[in-house]
């Protein structure tokens, strides 16, 4: 595993807001640390209901969802959330998952995703890409 | 193999190649190779006697001309001769009565008291006869003085009457005869009133029917004919033959036969002419003598035979100048011919049409008999070849044509009937090919006459057959291969799901397990022992995640091979109540809405394998359908079959998803986010089948059912 340290060189400003959803409560828990403990404001969503009705709520810089999720799936809220806001833009989701086939991350990619991340996953290699992300 | 340069099986020479019907392409061959030729003949043959006909017609016509001239030429000779003979035959009379005329004059004869009776003087002075004794008619004229002298001339002349009388009778031409004397006497039979005729002082040597024989005109002193005239003896229109009467130098007198032109005209028309043609007699002057009513026709002119005598003739009346032939315009030409030839051939155009005029001179007179012909008639045999020949033409055409019309009839019929013979078996062909291109591979054929196209369609058949037997084949070989295929599709997507659930539920307990070495790799000096403790309870857990997937994993293995080999695992009978109640504890004691009905008493055969099975259902229908509603388990029996119900108040199973759910690996749509391998209906049903029972699902908005059929064990 590489080590992200020298990928965390400038710390982004309080402001900016992540939305965690995730449906496996010990990743959840250990994910929102991270990126808090990195400096984002961060919220939390336990299933593809609970994150739309974060999203509708607040506007967030960025998404970070687990594929699976109880009731729909992280790329079926992507796909609702685009809906719903009409002409407000819609942040970046980055997908966070156990898939690893080539045609879910395929799938993901071409619904609009920013990103496709297989677990087990590197929290400095996140914090990373997350960064380029927002920066970009 | 070698190509062939001259063979082109290119699209574009073959679509260069016009298709013709097969009937046009028979008709066509038919006026290629028969008819055209037989036509060509045919017409060839004609033009050869359309010419030879011509030719023939021509070299008949010339003919016809040459002996049609001859011919009249030979009539007019003839005929001439005939009239020249008659006429010679007048004049030799004339000689004859001239002669005895001298011989009375030179004799002394005294008549008898009657005939002198019969005469007397007029007052004018003329010595005439009175009356008629059937003997002739006297005239004195009162030109001179008629003394005793004159008196007895008169008797001594009285007996020529009877020779007057025999020779009138020996010519039905002769119409009277006379002697007339240079001092105007006339003695003429047969009698007539002279009175009435005679001009009293008569100047008879003034007549040309005197003048003409005298010394001046006639110096051979034989007889000679006159210009046709008007007699003044009242026979109307006339011609005479006049011989002198010479006693030494002196001309006592002349004698004459008249022959009227009527007379003359009857003898013309008694001649056999041929072509419709008439005679007409021309003197030697070229003035018309007499002529038919067909020449008055032709010329124009009434013809001269009878004189209205309303005065005396006291002076020559010939014919008038349009009957001179001389001073006609359409008869000039023949005029001329009469002068230069003594006979020929002259065409002439007249009133009635085209004449050809044969003319010959008639001896003795010197006169012309002309045949006058029309032109056409002589012809008229040779138009007549023509018309036939025409006619065998025509008939030749048309019944030429008629055979063609007939012919192209019968072999256009012919053609469409071959055609049909073998278009039709042709058509049945094609369609044959269609029918068993289009997959209809046996077929029947009804033959055809034509041995090639029976065989053709009978070799069609058996091939049809063969092709449907190649194809059945075929088509068991595609089902074998598709069945082959689809199982080996089953087998791949199945794979792909494996790998999917199990990557999915391996790599979740790994994430966990990653994340929490990652958080003590990292914090491991800012966490409280509590938290150490909790994360080393986290690993346990996901790595008994992980150990469970291992088991079910293992389970359908198991359960695939015992389904394979179709051998149950030997289990031990188990109380149907025990089996439920046994299932249902877990979740009873977990508090789960679960509702188990009434359990009728039987011994099921395979307990342990009904446990496993019922263990896994109640566990769905708890996991997807508890929240909505208790979860109900009801069990009855039917003969040597114990039914046993498990449902749920969920929101149902689509029927493609019914379909599926019991694949190995595949997971509803309600089992996202729920942790699982997709295996358990699978293995579920695969243990259930293992021991003779059957897993069914039912399910619709209300909820999903599934029901478990098992046999009983049979009573000990």
């Amino acid at each position: 595993m590489p080590d992200g340290e020298s990928a965390r060189q400038g710390r982004p400003p309080a402001t900016q807001r992540i939305l965690c959803v995730e449906d496996e409560p010990e990743l959840l828990e250990d994910l929102v640390t991270e990126l808090l403990d990195y400096g984002f404001v961060v919220e939390k969503a336990a299933d593809g209901t609970e994150g739309l009705e974060r999203l509708a709520l607040a506007e967030f810089d960025l998404v970070i969802c687990d594929m699976r999720l109880p009731g729909m799936s992280g790329l079926e809220m992507m796909l609702e959330d685009l809906a719903r806001r009409r002409d407000r833009s819609q942040p970046p989701f980055v997908f966070l998952t156990a898939y690893a086939d080539e045609e879910i991350r395929r799938r993901a990619l071409v619904g609009g995703a920013a990103d496709f991340i297989v677990k087990p996953v590197d929290y400095m290699q996140l914090l990373d890409r997350i960064e380029q992300l927002l920066q970009g | 193999m070698p190509h062939n340069p001259q063979v082109s099986d290119s699209p574009e020479s073959n679509e260069s190649v016009k298709k013709l019907p097969l009937q046009r392409w028979l008709w066509g061959s038919y006026l290629r190779a028969a008819l055209i030729p037989l036509l060509v003949i045919e017409l060839s043959f004609l033009g050869i006697y359309w010419v030879t006909n011509l030719i023939t017609y021509r070299d008949t016509v010339e003919t016809v001309r040459q002996v049609s001239s001859d011919y009249l030429g030979d009539v007019s000779q003839r005929e001439a001769l005939a009239i020249s003979n008659e006429l010679r035959g007048v004049s030799e009379q004339t000689q004859l009565f001239a002669n005895q005329a001298l011989r009375a004059l030179n004799g002394n004869y005294d008549p008898p008291a009657s005939e002198k009776q019969r005469h007397g003087r007029r007052p004018d002075g003329a010595f005439i006869s009175l009356y008629d004794n059937g003997t002739t008619a006297s005239f004195y004229s009162g030109i001179m003085p008629i003394g005793p002298e004159e008196i007895r001339k008169v008797w001594r002349l009285s007996v020529l009457d009877p020779l007057m009388i025999d020779i009138k009778e020996t010519s039905h031409l002769i119409s009277s005869l006379y002697f007339n004397t240079f001092d105007s006497y006339n003695r003429i039979y047969p009698y007539f009133r002279v009175t009435d005729q005679y001009p009293a002082k008569m100047n008879i040597p003034a007549y040309n029917f005197y003048y003409e024989a005298d010394a001046k005109h006639n110096p051979e002193r034989k007889p000679v004919w006159t210009e046709a005239y008007v007699d003044p003896a009242g026979h109307g229109w006339m011609v005479s033959s006049v011989a002198p009467v010479w006693r030494g130098n002196k001309l006592e007198g002349v004698v004459g036969i008249d022959v009227t032109l009527e007379a003359i005209i009857k003898r013309l028309n008694t001649l056999r002419l041929p072509w419709g043609s008439y005679a007409m007699l021309v003197d030697r002057s070229g003035r018309i003598i007499a002529m038919p009513p067909a020449g008055e026709r032709d010329l124009g002119l009434q013809e001269l035979t009878r004189h209205r005598y309303e005065t005396g003739i006291t002076a020559d009346t010939f014919k008038p100048d349009e009957f001179d032939l001389g001073k006609r315009p359409e008869t000039r030409q023949l005029a001329r011919a009469l002068v230069e030839k003594e006979s020929g051939q002259v065409s002439l155009d007249l009133k009635g049409g085209a004449r050809t005029a044969s003319f010959s001179t008639v001896a003795g007179p010197h006169w012309h008999l002309i045949i006058i012909a029309p032109t056409a008639n002589i012809y008229a045999e040779a138009e007549a070849v023509r018309t036939r020949s025409q006619l065998i033409g025509a008939v030749m055409v048309i019944g030429l044509l008629l055979f063609y019309a007939v012919f192209f009839m019968f072999l256009y019929r012919r053609a469409r009937a071959m055609s049909q013979e073998v278009a039709e078996p042709v058509e049945q062909i094609a369609a044959l090919v269609e029918r068993i291109g289009g997959g209809a591979y046996d077929q029947d054929y009804d033959g055809s006459r034509v041995r090639e196209i029976d065989q053709l369609g009978r070799e069609l058949v058996q091939t049809g057959a063969k092709l449907g037997q190649a194809h059945r084949k075929i088509l068991a070989q595609e089902q074998v291969v598709s069945h082959a295929l689809e199982h080996q599709q089953r087998l791949n997507e199945e794979q792909i799901r494996f790998a999917r659930v199990t990557s999915h539920e391996l790599r979740t307990p790994l994430a966990i397990i990653d994340s929490t070495a990652q958080i003590i790799d990292r914090k491991a000096e800012a966490l409280a022992p509590s938290d150490l403790k909790s994360r080393a309870a986290r690993l346990r857990s996901a790595v008994g995640r992980m150990a469970e997937l291992i088991d079910k994993l293992s389970g359908s293995v198991q359960a695939k091979n015992a389904a394979a080999c179709d051998a149950p695992e030997a289990d031990a009978p188990a109380e149907l109540e025990t089996i439920l109640a046994g299932v249902a504890e877990k979740y009873l004691q977990a508090g789960s809405a679960l509702l188990v009905g009434d359990v009728p008493p039987a011994t099921i055969a395979n307990g342990g394998a009904v446990t496993r099975v019922l263990a896994s259902v109640l566990e769905n229908a708890v996991r997807y359908g508890g929240e909505a509603g208790p979860v109900r388990i009801e069990a009855e029996i039917e003969q040597d079959l114990a039914g046993i119900t498990v449902s749920d108040s969920g929101p149902g199973i689509s029927e493609e998803e019914r379909r599926r759910i019991g694949e190995p690996y595949y997971r509803g749509a309600a089992s996202f986010g729920t942790h699982g391998a997709g295996l358990g209906l699978h293995v579920a049903r695969r243990e259930i089948e293992s021991i003779g029972g059957t897993l069914t699902i039912s399910s619709d908005k209300d909820g999903t059912k599934v029901h478990i059929a098992v046999p009983v064990a049979p009573l000990s």
